[in-house]
């Protein structure tokens, strides 16, 4: 019999704005702890919030009596740790989001901000009677500001977003007023077209899901039969990245852990591998790919998670346009794929990108476009940068309606 | 028992939630979990600003609750403060589900009301790979506030979804097909109608061929009726939207025509589903609130600060999706009232449109969006051929005017799997729903 225990510890201070001010300030520090026990072929797991029990312990091996079968080796004889990130004091945090707050109400009164802001520190730890025990502390600043136009009618017209490993208000404040200055010049959709640039993390989401193993091999992804393929462009790379640019734990539910912390899927457009978990790697012969996922009480499973599949950057968004035009996608929601990868999506927010910079806000349209046509002859690059918000950027051209 | 702190405004609410997961994948087990969690949520308000803290720690509460007192400044007037004045004070105990308690059903009985169900997916040869899951859910709120509320109120639903991809037609298609209940034997025989589903989207799955992208007259299912009014509504009517600007409240003045005559959209926590509600995370009782009658703006969705805000009353909307989060302005049940139309004549004014019985997700900003899970031509008055069509959108106040029929049944849907998404708070349990209704001009692709 092995145990293992799986322990999520979040401690958050977000900070909610109404109305260009800070009306509430939320605490938590909550503590989620899974005891997982393994014993012949199945697994048993019992879950408390807080720091586990001898009962917790006796109700995961209670819980091996379901059968649920988990007939894989726990990973063992592996110990890192990683911590990433310092976050500011509580009292200079406050200080800094309204000192920001002032600001961005000084400088354009015609925007009213909401929504929240957050100073977060999530700790996973994994170990077990084998000798594991990985732990990975992500602290982070994430800001998701929404912008809402005092003249509009919509719900809101904009976001400023930004995600980093402490706060730092010049940053955040370069963003604002980027997307904010763009947003009050109205301007045209280019005739010509030009490439339109959306966070690829709506790829990476896209591509998770076709990317599973078990799909892949049963027939049931776009891209089965397609290993060993060139399937999109030369330059579309697409990775398994656990690195400290994901925001990512370094390991998954299983203990997986990758060597150099990253794995190709998709190379120079060629399909090389789907991603598994111990079960799918077993039943399908293929690589372990670091990708399940589990709650803390749950058994783990095949995880697409967007985040740890970012496609791999071809340069910064000024050299991928190389001069061109683009238009930079700042929120399009609702859109979706049919099975045979139309992809087709409303562009609520937009702006006009020209010369380095945003110029100008642009009407709302539909995007369309075939996603083997997207990251395949209409693909122009991935940015290493986040120029404007807290996402890279896929450059694609398709069709604008 | 609590001691609230003095000059300031204060409430707690614990919430333990039981649960039950059973999942199977390609027809063997992967999960059957049982597990209980309990948390409390607390918050201090002084006027100017709210505090707030989630803890596990329940033998702590008191002091978590000092601790956030003490970085509030006491206010020796807060009682008289107008969002503090707009609290209810109610003291109840609602135990709706004492008698069906999903808690006294055993495991195994759920695990074989999952395993009977599985024949469903290994008798359909186009199946390549098939997931069903069984999901339940006991939860008991407490609430009590300084002002002396003190509610307690359950609430359960159980669900079984049965997911798969079909290898039928030129590409793999993804569909589920779901059941809901309240009451564990509602579960029970529901083989032939989640059969006729997988038959449905297997002949889709098959035939379906891409639409023609452009602008149709839809005919939408009662199911994606709910969808389109919740999205295309009702979150304009979460009233936190409207804070700060005056051109949204001029536009949204009550007494202003915003569609079609015999247009009623309604929200309530009170019909059964998973928009049940009795009270709201401030405790403030069920209600029924028209957002739109007869085709004119009639209420908006308030907790007490944005009603505070907007010099209004409170709506029994203020909600928080776990003991995690504070309570922010949510829909409950959300739905279109029934019209004087029949099916039949709607289908015969939408020649050349679209029928949309189901949808896979939708949302709404200043357009709305709903992605179709199926979707149909509609041909001599009849539901005609299976069209692929990845989204429909609208202007959502345009589209409110272009309803022009609707049938007479208004049904609510409910759902134990996904729920309504508003910035950080997802997934949150609501019900939508309406009757069949014609909706013109909407752009599809």
């Amino acid at each position: 019999m092995v145990k293992e225990l799986y322990q999520i510890k979040t401690k958050e201070l977000a900070l909610n704005i109404t109305n260009g001010a800070v009306d509430s300030v939320r605490k938590k520090n909550v503590t989620k702890s899974g005891c997982r026990v393994y014993d012949n072929g199945c697994i048993g797991i019992a879950g408390v919030l807080g720091e586990p029990t001898e009962e917790t312990w006796k109700k995961a091996e209670n819980a091996l009596a379901a059968a649920v079968p988990y007939p894989y080796e726990p990973t063992g004889g592996l110990v890192r740790m990683r911590t990433l990130g310092t976050l500011p004091e509580e009292s200079e945090f406050i200080a800094a989001i309204e000192k920001l707050l002032k600001t961005l109400k000084e400088e354009y009164p015609e925007f009213v901000f909401s929504n929240k802001v957050y100073a977060n520190e999530e700790t996973v730890l994994l170990k077990n009677d084998l000798g594991l025990c990985l732990e990975d502390v992500q602290r982070y600043v994430s800001i998701g500001i929404i912008v809402k136009e005092e003249a509009s009618v919509n719900v809101f017209d904009s976001v400023i977003s930004w995600l980093g490993r402490g706060l730092d208000l010049d940053a955040v404040l370069k963003n604002a007023r980027q997307i904010l200055d763009a947003h009050k010049t109205p301007a045209e959709l280019p005739k010509e077209n030009v490439p339109v640039l959306f966070p690829s993390s709506m790829v990476s989401g896209i591509l998770s899901d076709y990317l599973n193993a078990q799909k892949l091999k049963k027939g049931a992804s776009l891209l089965s039969g397609k290993e060993g393929i060139k399937i999109f462009a030369d330059a579309f790379n697409l990775s398994v990245s656990v690195k400290a640019e994901d925001y990512v734990p370094f390991f998954d539910a299983e203990g997986t852990t990758l060597p150099n912390d990253s794995l190709p899927l998709i190379e120079n457009g060629v399909l090389l591998r789907g991603i598994a978990d111990k079960k799918y790697a077993g039943e399908y012969d293929v690589e372990l790919t670091a990708c399940a996922g589990a709650g803390y009480d749950d058994v783990p499973v095949l995880s697409g998670n967007p985040g740890k599949l970012p496609v791999c950057p071809t340069g910064t968004l000024e050299e991928i346009l190389n001069g061109r035009a683009g238009i930079f996608v700042a929120m399009a929601s609702g859109g979706d794929i049919t099975p045979a990868g139309d992809f087709a999506t409303p562009v609520q927010t937009a702006y006009l990108y020209k010369n380095g910079k945003l110029v100008g806000k642009l009407p709302e349209f539909n995007f369309r476009g075939n996603i083997f046509d997207l990251l395949g002859k209409d693909y122009v690059g991935c940015s290493s940068d986040r120029p404007f918000d807290d996402s890279c950027l896929i450059a694609v051209c398709g069709e604008l309606l | 028992m609590l001691v609230f702190p003095k000059d300031l405004y204060a409430d707690v609410r614990i919430e333990e939630v039981t649960e039950t997961a059973i999942s199977f994948e390609n027809g063997k087990l992967r999960q059957n979990k049982e597990s209980s969690t309990k948390g409390a949520f607390l918050r201090v308000y002084d006027g100017k600003r709210w505090y707030y803290c989630a803890t596990t720690a329940l033998d702590e509460l008191q002091k978590e609750l000092d601790s956030l007192a003490a970085m509030a400044v006491p206010n020796a007037d807060i009682v008289n403060d107008p969002v503090v004045r707009r609290f209810q004070v109610n003291k109840d105990v609602v135990m709706r589900f004492a008698d069906t308690d999903l808690r006294k059903v055993p495991n195994q009985e759920k695990l074989a009301l999952v395993e009977s169900y599985l024949p469903l997916l290994s008798e359909v040869e186009e199946i390549s790979v098939s997931r069903a899951v069984y999901s339940d859910k006991y939860s008991l709120r407490g609430f009590c506030s300084s002002l002396g509320a003190d509610i307690t109120y359950d609430y359960q639903q159980a669900g079984l979804a049965l997911a798969y991809t079909m290898n039928a037609g030129d590409s793999p298609f993804q569909s589920s097909a779901r059941l809901f209940a309240q009451d564990f034997p509602q579960m029970k025989d529901k083989h032939e109608k989640l059969r006729k589903e997988i038959a449905a989207d297997l002949d889709y799955a098959k035939n379906a061929v891409p639409v023609e992208p452009g602008i149709y007259t839809c005919v939408l299912s009662p199911e994606v009726a709910g969808v389109f009014a919740h999205e295309s509504f009702g979150h304009k009517s979460e009233s936190d939207f409207m804070l700060g600007s005056e051109t949204m409240r001029r536009e949204w003045t009550i007494g202003t025509k915003v569609g079609w005559e015999g247009l009623n959209i309604i929200d309530s926590g009170i019909p059964e589903g998973s928009g049940y509600v009795p009270y709201d995370d401030e405790g403030t009782k069920a209600t029924k609130t028209y957002l739109i009658k007869n085709g004119v703006l009639a209420g908006r969705l308030h907790s007490a600060s944005t009603a505070a805000a907007l010099d209004e009353e409170v709506t029994g909307n203020a909600r928080a999706k776990d003991f995690g989060f504070e309570p922010i302005v949510r829909m409950t049940a959300t739905f279109i009232g029934g019209g004087k139309d029949n099916l039949e004549d709607l289908l015969k004014g939408a020649e050349g449109g679209i029928y949309i019985p189901d949808y896979n997700h939708g949302s709404g900003m200043s357009t709305f969006t709903i992605a179709p899970a199926r979707a149909y031509r509609i041909r001599d008055g009849k539901i005609a051929e299976p069209l692929r069509v990845s989204v429909i959108t609208g202007n959502v106040m345009e589209t409110l005017h272009k309803i022009d029929g609707a049938t007479v049944e208004s049904e609510i849907h409910s759902s134990a799997f996904g729920g309504c998404g508003k910035m950080e708070q997802f997934p949150l349990r609501v019900s939508d729903g309406g009757p069949y209704i014609r909706v013109r001009d909407i752009n599809v692709q």
